[in-house]
């Protein structure tokens, strides 16, 4: 059997990572195992904080916006001091929503999912937008793993994503609690 | 914010409009196909001017002034009377997370069962906010494609779990039993496990842990020819059931349940069927209280039962 072509994704993570790293929020985890047929979009870093690696490796220098240690620290922060109005829990907000219309207007859901989607968004509490990150094995995502494009990355580091993440194929881990 | 941009479009295709605002706001999120790119540049334009944001403009607050206005745009997008709809049926469905439910309770059998073993209400409702584990079951059961509705007084059952370890009390599991319909969840029962009490290694949902207490506590209870301290789904006939509980007999009906005397507490599920009409009942399980209250004050000694919570 021919070897699959390499993806551009393979080709920066060379050598290969043991492991992907992505910080989500409760709440978006929830909305897609149920009404996303419980496959995952997330974006994903081959460090889970840029510092920790040495200064010149792939992923050493990423936006705060893209670390997942960064995005887990201030959506925790966020949630612990009950700032409903931080702007990360605002646009998480706004997202879920815009894609409860988006799936439907895709036919992923119909129109009741849709608006039940939206009554969720709209009654859930700071508390449901606790960070989360989701450890991911790369050899169980090797193929699946997409550069993001440079215009929609926040700087020069290559950044990832996985469209379809099964739920098999990933680690929830919620180190401390929010309180 | 009046967003004259949409004006022109009708309704679904305007909150298709603002989906794809929003999303276009976000980087990396793809374009909904087939909604207007002119359309999408229109609105954010029509924003940015309104809240007098320069069009170059894409730092954090400039963001975040036009994502609450989107935010708010997505709200009322969707008819008002068909987002309380969904409300409802994700409540009833246990979509809902947690803390969108109206917490409340059984008033007169908190006071009459629960105060007096010790639960306040406080403390519950902070333990439903903060559980560890929620389960939400389905009455019907093993019945699942018989046609039924599901009723106020009944509900279905939701069930929380919370670990307690402050005081000086022994850590032990909290079981909270509610019935959840629509967005309400109304406490029906609160008990206490302590591990060393129970054999928890098979235990692997909040219902093992609460049959676990019902086996260690409960009565035995007979539906029909089963006997057992805790029965699951039963199918009866008729708008009338019989509910025995050993050796008492106790009567529920499907407009209401009769509950045994003072020193039993008795528990179940219920929901009507139709055609030909009945009732299911699920999860049903009698409590010897008396039994239950020492086993408290062995655990936690008299003071228990009045000034913890």
């Amino acid at each position: 059997m021919a070897n699959s072509p390499i993806t551009a994704a393979q080709a920066i993570l060379t050598p290969e990572p043991i492991m992907l790293w992505s910080t989500g929020t409760h709440l978006k985890h929830y909305l897609q195992t149920i009404f996303g047929g419980r496959k995952h979009y997330v974006w994903c870093s081959p460090n889970f904080e840029g510092d920790s690696v040495g200064r010149y490796s792939v992923g050493a220098n990423p936006a705060p916006s893209s670390d997942p240690a960064t995005i887990y620290r201030q959506l925790h922060q966020a949630v612990t001091k009950q700032d409903r109005h931080d702007p990360k829990i605002a646009s998480q907000a706004k997202t879920l929503k815009a894609l409860a219309v988006a799936w439907h207007k895709e036919g992923k859901i119909d129109a009741d999912a849709r608006d039940e989607m939206i009554a969720i968004v709209k009654g859930a509490t700071i508390r449901d937008f606790r960070p989360i990150i989701y450890a991911i094995p790369y050899v169980l995502v090797r193929g699946r793993v997409n550069t993001v494009p440079r215009k929609s990355r926040a700087s020069h580091e290559p950044e990832f994503r996985i469209f379809d993440l099964d739920e098999s194929e990933f680690q929830l881990i919620e180190p401390v609690p929010c309180n | 914010m009046q967003l004259k941009s949409l004006e022109r479009f009708d309704d679904v295709t305007a909150s298709q409009v603002i989906a794809a605002a929003a999303l276009a706001m976000e980087p990396g999120e793809q374009a909904i196909e087939g909604v207007s790119r002119q359309a999408v540049d229109d609105l954010l334009n029509e924003i940015r001017k309104t809240l007098n944001i320069g069009s170059a403009d894409i730092g954090a607050d400039a963001k975040n002034k036009i994502d609450n206005v989107l935010s708010d745009a997505l709200d009322k997008a969707i008819n008002v009377e068909r987002l309380t709809a969904a409300a409802k049926r994700a409540g009833s469905d246990g979509k809902l997370l947690t803390g969108a439910y109206n917490i409340s309770f059984n008033k007169f059998h908190f006071k009459n069962q629960f105060k007096p073993l010790g639960e306040r209400e406080g403390f519950v409702r902070s333990m439903i906010k903060s559980s560890v584990e929620r389960q939400d079951l389905d009455v019907a059961g093993n019945f699942g494609n018989v046609p039924y509705f599901v009723d106020e007084k009944f509900g279905s059952p939701t069930i929380f779990t919370y670990f307690w370890t402050k005081n000086k009390s022994k850590a032990h599991w909290v079981i909270i039993q509610t019935h959840r319909f629509e967005e309400n969840l109304v406490v029906e029962a609160v008990w206490r496990l302590v591990p060393g009490m129970f054999d928890l290694r098979g235990a692997s949902s909040p219902r093992d842990l609460l049959v676990l207490f019902a086996n260690k506590f409960g009565k035995n209870i007979r539906i029909g020819s089963d006997v057992g301290k805790f029965l699951g789904p039963h199918k009866i006939d008729g708008t009338e059931i019989k509910l025995f509980a050993v050796p008492d007999i106790y009567t529920a009906t499907a407009g209401g349940v009769v509950y045994p005397e003072k020193d039993s507490f008795l528990v179940l599920n219920a929901i009507n069927i139709q055609n030909p009409p009945g009732v299911i009942m699920n999860n049903v399980y009698c409590v010897d209280v008396l039994e239950y209250r020492a086993a408290l004050v062995e655990e936690f000694g008299h003071r228990w039962l009045s000034d913890h919570g």
